[in-house]
């Protein structure tokens, strides 16, 4: 019995991890943009000494991917009154009309428009980023780190990016001497493919 | 920006500013309006990387020196000296219009505009009033605690530009005492530039701050607008200390009720772990 049952469920687990490989690679597959393993963390200069750093705990999304990164598309929205720095009074004057104006804002979104295959794992993405109410164009290159099965039976993929911007050009002008004008992004984005 | 830029640009130069336009000036109600728009635009650029907003604004704080600004040009307004008053009142319909349609953009809803624009213009009527009845010292230096105490309660609903703006207000309110209190004049020209950057003021951090509740925003704005207590029969034929004392006692009791409710609604305080403070300093 051992003999037979064995066998058969190596096939069966080389088939399944050959349909995920091969779907990911040819097939638009969809995801839903997991927040608690997805990241968006900043930096920004203090004084011109040093730098603060933050995160939004809030981040949600979509993403539709194959390898090519052909028809590939990506859907951020991050809201902004999750920012976190760690000051509770800071994170409320971050959070008022001086800097990024929650409840005239409440969200920051990022949506692409195209997917530039760059190398093995290697992408840049170009789309619309919309902070503080202005939307303007980026590329944002990312790096595809991984996919794979979860122990729950579900199939992850995760990419990992970089930008910056100037915030100033996002209409975020107050205060710039005190904190920088640039602020440095750093994008983890974890997705569950939907059944 | 550390203290003493914040002084500089927020106290200082708007002060300076205003007294040297109205020093420089014929001694005309315009002087008074283009003295205030500079105390109020100087801190607003200052905090604004010396940038002006682009059009249509962006974002409602920055719809708020292009409202100033108007109701600063039209202080300039060369009417016939017939109906003169009147005429400029009817001008100071263009920024309460500019303030409802900024409520209606940020809220829209058309109560909210309506009430908004006639709020204003209801403040504007007030305060001029009070300017025209009794020139000198008096009005602008209650204007100037009013303000004082609207900059305290900014700086506890955690919106520097809004307390550094409002700094230039009672700034302007300030030089305004000196200046116009020795040559006896009225204020009134200074009326529809202050008042439309301190309703802007109110709204927007009521709107948008983290917590500046309603009654905060009311009471504050309604404190300079006490100072008409001085005209009540009781004081209006008391000598000028005592008509003085009892403005400043009228703006510092509603205001300081603003500022209790701003300062028991203002974000978390700093950690106590933190002897540094969240900006570096304490």
């Amino acid at each position: 019995m051992k003999k037979t049952i064995l066998p058969i469920g190596l096939a069966i687990a080389l088939v399944a991890l050959f349909q995920s490989r091969s779907t990911s690679e040819t097939n638009l597959q969809d995801y839903k943009i997991d927040g608690i393993h997805s990241a968006v963390i900043f930096k920004v200069a203090h004084l011109g000494v040093s730098y603060t750093w933050g995160r939004f705990d809030s981040i949600d999304g979509t993403l539709k991917f194959r390898d090519s990164g052909e028809g590939a598309m990506i859907n951020v929205t991050v809201k902004a009154d999750s920012i976190n720095t760690g000051d509770a009074k800071r994170d409320g004057h971050l959070k008022s009309p001086d800097f990024f104006s929650t409840k005239e804002f409440p969200t920051i979104s990022f949506v692409s428009k195209s997917w530039k295959k760059t190398g093995d794992a290697a992408y840049e993405i170009s789309g619309d980023l919309t902070l503080h109410g202005v939307t303007k164009s980026v590329t944002i290159p990312v790096t595809k780190v991984g996919e794979g099965k979860d122990p729950w039976g579900g199939f992850r993929i995760g990419f990992d990016g970089a930008l910056k911007i100037k915030r100033t050009d996002y209409g975020m002008s107050k205060m710039v001497g005190a904190a920088g004008d640039e602020i440095t992004l750093h994008i983890g984005i974890e997705g569950v493919r939907k059944a | 920006m550390d203290l003493q830029q914040i002084l500089l640009y927020s106290a200082i130069l708007p002060g300076v500013a205003a007294g040297l336009l109205l020093l420089v000036g014929g001694r005309r109600h315009a002087d008074f309006g283009i003295g205030a728009t500079a105390a109020i635009l100087i801190p607003w650029l200052a905090v604004n990387n010396w940038t002006w907003p682009a059009f249509p604004p962006p974002e409602s704080a920055s719809a708020l020196p292009l409202a100033v600004l108007v109701a600063g040009l039209v202080t300039l307004f060369p009417a016939p000296a017939i109906g003169r008053r009147w005429i400029r009142r009817a001008l100071g319909l263009i920024p309460a219009l500019l303030v409802a349609y900024y409520v209606m953009s940020t809220q829209k809803t058309v109560s909210g505009a309506w009430t908004g624009g006639l709020l204003i213009l209801a403040w504007v009527l007030s305060a001029e009033a009070l300017t025209t009845v009794r020139s000198g010292w008096e009005v602008p230096a209650s204007w100037l605690l009013a303000f004082a105490l609207a900059v305290l309660a900014f700086e506890r609903a955690g919106s520097a530009s809004a307390m550094q703006v409002c700094g230039g207000l009672a700034a302007a309110c300030g030089a305004f005492a000196v200046l116009g209190g020795v040559r006896g004049l009225n204020c009134s020209g200074a009326v529809l530039p202050l008042g439309v950057a301190f309703y802007g003021l109110l709204a927007n951090t009521h709107l948008f701050a983290t917590d500046f509740p309603l009654s905060a925003a009311v009471l504050l704005g309604v404190a300079p607008l006490a100072a008409w207590i001085g005209e009540l029969p009781l004081f209006s034929e008391r000598p000028t200390w005592m008509r003085a004392g009892a403005r400043l006692l009228a703006v510092l009791i509603i205001g300081g009720i603003g500022l209790a409710i701003a300062a028991a609604h203002a974000p978390d305080a700093e950690p106590d772990d933190n002897p540094y403070g969240s900006y570096g300093s304490r």
